[in-house]
């Protein structure tokens, strides 16, 4: 989607590189704020970004 | 959203600093009776105050007491959303370890060597807390790390 690196966007976003891998890798889900941020920043809607799983 | 009940993180090195000294200086007063001259109050009688009291210990226990804060409650350099999930988790898992740990004792330890657990009880929950909070950062840290 972008050419960005994890701790570009750890930058970006106000949290750490820890933080942004283990959102990508499913280990941790992020609070509404980050997500919001996070699809502000990719100008794209929450759901784009993060759905629900079936165990969820 | 910021938790308002972290210390600044620079409270966290002297919080390591100040806890070996501090943990010596408990250990002296508790086994070995140390007592530091000059630190005698005079409290006269009554049902919470014995007369003459010897502040020693109350020194001893509040030097712990400040470094196991210090080093449990202090922000990470960078302390975000993620951090305060480790915080969360290891929480939990002091409570449940120190609930066994408690439960155990109450029913295994008995008489004076109650009381004596009991001191050592006082700070275990912190310890176990700090304990797991470092492990458990760590871990995802290595997580990270082996994933790269």
């Amino acid at each position: 989607m972008h050419d960005l690196s994890q701790e570009d966007l750890a930058q970006i976003i106000g949290v750490s590189r820890q933080t942004i891998h283990f959102i990508e890798r499913n280990k941790y889900v992020p609070s509404t704020v980050l997500a919001l941020k996070l699809a502000r920043y990719f100008k794209v809607k929450v759901e784009e970004l993060f759905e629900l799983e079936d165990t969820d | 959203m910021k938790s308002q009940w972290l210390l600044p993180h620079r409270f966290r090195l002297p919080g390591w600093i100040l806890l070996v000294p501090a943990l010596v200086f408990g250990v002296m007063v508790l086994h070995f009776d140390y007592k530091i001259p000059g630190l005698v109050i005079e409290l006269g009688g009554s049902d919470i105050f014995c007369g003459t009291q010897d502040l020693t210990d109350e020194l001893a226990f509040s030097l712990v007491w400040v470094a196991l804060i210090a080093i449990g409650f202090s922000k990470e350099r960078f302390e975000d959303e993620g951090t305060r999930f480790i915080r969360l988790e290891a929480l939990i898992r002091a409570s449940w370890i120190y609930s066994i740990l408690l439960f155990a004792v109450v029913w295994t330890v008995y008489c004076d060597a109650f009381l004596s657990v009991l001191i050592y009880n006082l700070f275990s929950f912190l310890i176990i807390y700090i304990v797991c909070y470092e492990w458990m950062k760590r871990s995802w840290r290595r997580q990270q790390e082996d994933e790269e």
